[in-house]
């Protein structure tokens, strides 16, 4: 853990200093009340200390074996098809519709990382696109319809 | 007498044909969620928040409070059959309620977490009941300096009560308040840190933030280990009633869970999830035969399984009398309340009776309906427990990418979500805590209002927070509490409670 400490207290520094320094940019006095700068460059510098005392634990702990960050050689593929299918859905929804993007999508998550049979990746992907299409419609959810109309 | 015209007011709106059958569905898919391992409770209900936007306040907090106690009582199913816990609160329970299992004991292990579920939740209501409104009577006296002290003890106890590095809860609760300044200024205007992407304009969304946190995340995870699958013992589920030995064995355990659950879930940080192991200590501690403990001894399944039942409802006297969510669950019904314009706090016995008794109505009555779910439906449970998890998480990522778009109609808010999954994936790799970021999320707002009006009333003189008595003592029990794990490790012993040692 020794590292992953050592990586993550560095972003957090890096990441309450741009907090900070931009609270300071927005003002931290406006027509003397606080301004809209004050309390992120207070909660900025608190960060940019909490990280500093983790990076510090970090250098002084002793070093462990190092884990491997993907348990499987298999993950780093699962993974990104599973945030490939996330983006596209947001992509496709509104030129497809909710009802076929719903399908394709999970017809790509069920069979390319589920490694489910053809037979249960299409009935499955239609039940529940279609059972869904209807739950929704007759709760008046709006969702987008695309070119197919539905 | 007043309690009594409280009780008949509370069953008056909970008995609206609507709010049972929404109270109906709470529980049932909080059961569901419950049982489930991979889609727990904070996930499920910012899922189904924007569903609930159709809704009033009180029948949207009915609904919401029934997935959660629901998830409370229907997470003891998977620990007790497949030693896997459907929700984090249940965990204790896999100790001794799968070993019970093991020796053909399924059925009074079931039985007797139902029945002490059952009587905690009914405990824990009446206290609710009896506790709130002199609570928010008192919190009436507080300012904005004494919420932004609450706010502050309240963010303080979560990081305390977190599992792991404290540095680590208290980066979490930082960056969720540097999360929660992104937005619009409230006072003055000014966008602030939106990086010009108007789906940040009105802040970070809570719904695709937690979604992203408690639901994608948990997908990559048990995407990266390979969609393996606890294994659910084959053996009938037979004699759900306990014998009279189980139940006198039971009693005390379900006794002191109820009570000690109930006042540590009123605690922030503390919640169902405390309760649950605080119970199991003592239990182990007071019992003459320790040492049958994680060997199927049935008061290790009764106290931790009441305890968090009771503890779910102590959760909500902060959240309802104070304005402070305790837990991430706290936090989405306070989130959802606001939606629906009402502003969770010493105000909203007064201004909202009906929210508040219509919650405590709906408890009662969740109760009895979540007894009649769990023991005689137990085998449709059981069955459900046998879906295999590659064809669940796509319904997870679905249900998750339905619920991030429905909560503001923009595909953006997908994206938003998904980010938050990967950062939750890898809090998990580096070994942090999404929770206080998600409370700290919530309160930031509320609190930079609460600390800037301070400061105005002040005339900038920060001295506010400590000359104002209640205030004082707030930030008082902060420092104490932030400076205990230093003092205790100088004095050469460990600061925080056995949490992980337990599990």
């Amino acid at each position: 853990m020794k590292h992953r400490d050592l990586i993550s207290a560095l972003f957090w520094m890096i990441f309450g200093g741009a907090f900070a320094i931009g609270g300071l940019m927005q003002g931290l006095v406006r027509q003397g009340i606080p301004g809209p700068g004050s309390m992120p460059f207070i909660v900025g510098l608190i960060t940019v200390g909490l990280a500093g005392i983790l990076l510090v634990q970090a250098l002084w702990t002793k070093a462990g074996p190092r884990e491997k960050f993907f348990p499987q050689p298999e993950s780093l593929r699962k993974l990104s098809l599973a945030l490939l299918g996330i983006f596209a859905y947001g992509l496709l929804l509104k030129t497809l519709g909710f009802t076929l993007t719903t399908f394709v999508f999970l017809v790509f998550v069920l069979r390319f990382i589920g490694y489910e049979k053809w037979s249960t990746v299409w009935l499955f992907s239609l039940g529940t696109a279609l059972l869904s299409y209807l739950l929704f419609t007759s709760l008046q959810v709006e969702l987008p319809k695309g070119f197919v109309g539905i | 007498m007043e309690a009594l015209n409280h009780f008949i007011l509370s069953l008056q709106i909970a008995l609206e044909p609507i709010n049972l059958f929404l109270c109906f569905c709470g529980c049932l898919i909080g059961t569901f969620v419950g049982v489930l391992p991979g889609l727990g409770p904070a996930a499920s209900m910012s899922l189904l928040l924007p569903l609930t936007f159709a809704l009033n306040p009180v029948q949207a907090i009915i609904l919401l409070a029934g997935i959660y106690y629901g998830a409370m009582y229907g997470g003891s199913t998977t620990s007790i059959l497949v030693n896997i816990p459907g929700e984090a609160a249940s965990v204790v329970t896999c100790l001794d309620g799968y070993r019970m299992a093991q020796k053909g004991r399924a059925g009074p292990a079931l039985g007797i977490a139902a029945i002490g579920s059952f009587i905690a939740g009914t405990f824990s209501v009446i206290m609710l009941m009896l506790v709130a409104p002199p609570v928010s009577k008192f919190a009436l006296k507080f300012g904005p300096p004494e919420f932004v002290s609450l706010s502050f003890l309240g963010l303080t106890l979560v990081t305390y009560l977190a599992s792991g590095s404290m540095i680590k809860a208290l980066l979490m609760a930082a960056v969720g308040l540097l999360l929660g300044f992104i937005g619009t200024d409230i006072v003055t205007g000014v966008e602030r840190f939106t990086l010009g992407l108007t789906v940040l304009l009105d802040g970070v969304g809570l719904v695709p933030t937690i979604m992203g946190l408690f639901g994608i995340s948990e997908v990559l995870i048990n995407l990266e280990q390979g969609l393996r699958q606890g294994e659910i013992l084959q053996q009938k589920i037979e004699h759900l009633l306990p014998t009279r030995k189980d139940l006198r064995d039971s009693a005390g355990a379900i006794a002191r869970g109820s009570i000690l659950g109930f006042f540590l879930g009123v605690i922030p940080g503390g919640g169902a999830l405390l309760g649950s192991f605080m119970s199991y200590a003592v239990e182990k501690r007071i019992s003459r035969e320790p040492h049958t403990f994680g060997q199927g001894n049935i008061r290790g399944v009764a106290g931790p399984e009441s305890a968090n039942n009771s503890g779910a409802g102590g959760a909500f006297v902060p959240l309802l009398t104070l304005g402070i969510p305790c837990n991430v669950i706290m936090a989405i019904l306070m989130g959802g309340l606001m939606i629906h314009g009402v502003e969770p706090g010493p105000r909203l016995i007064p201004d909202h009776p009906q929210v508040f008794f219509g919650v405590v109505g709906s408890m009662y009555l969740g109760n009895i309906m979540l007894l009649i779910i769990n023991l005689p439906l137990i085998g449709i449970w059981v069955r459900l427990l046998k879906l295999r998890y590659s064809l669940l998480f796509p319904l997870i990522l679905f249900f998750c990418l339905i619920g991030a778009y429905t909560n503001g109609n923009t595909v953006q808010d997908i994206y938003v979500m998904m980010v938050f999954g990967i950062v939750g994936y890898l809090f998990k790799k580096f070994g942090y805590e999404p929770a206080p970021l998600v409370l700290a999320l919530v309160l930031g707002p509320i609190m930079e209002r609460a600390f800037r009006q301070s400061l105005i009333i002040s005339g900038g003189s920060p001295m506010i927070f400590i000359t104002r008595p209640i205030s004082a003592i707030f930030v008082f029990v902060a420092l104490v509490i932030l400076l205990a794990p230093l003092i205790l490790k100088l004095m050469g012993r460990g600061g925080r409670l056995p949490l992980e040692e337990e599990g």
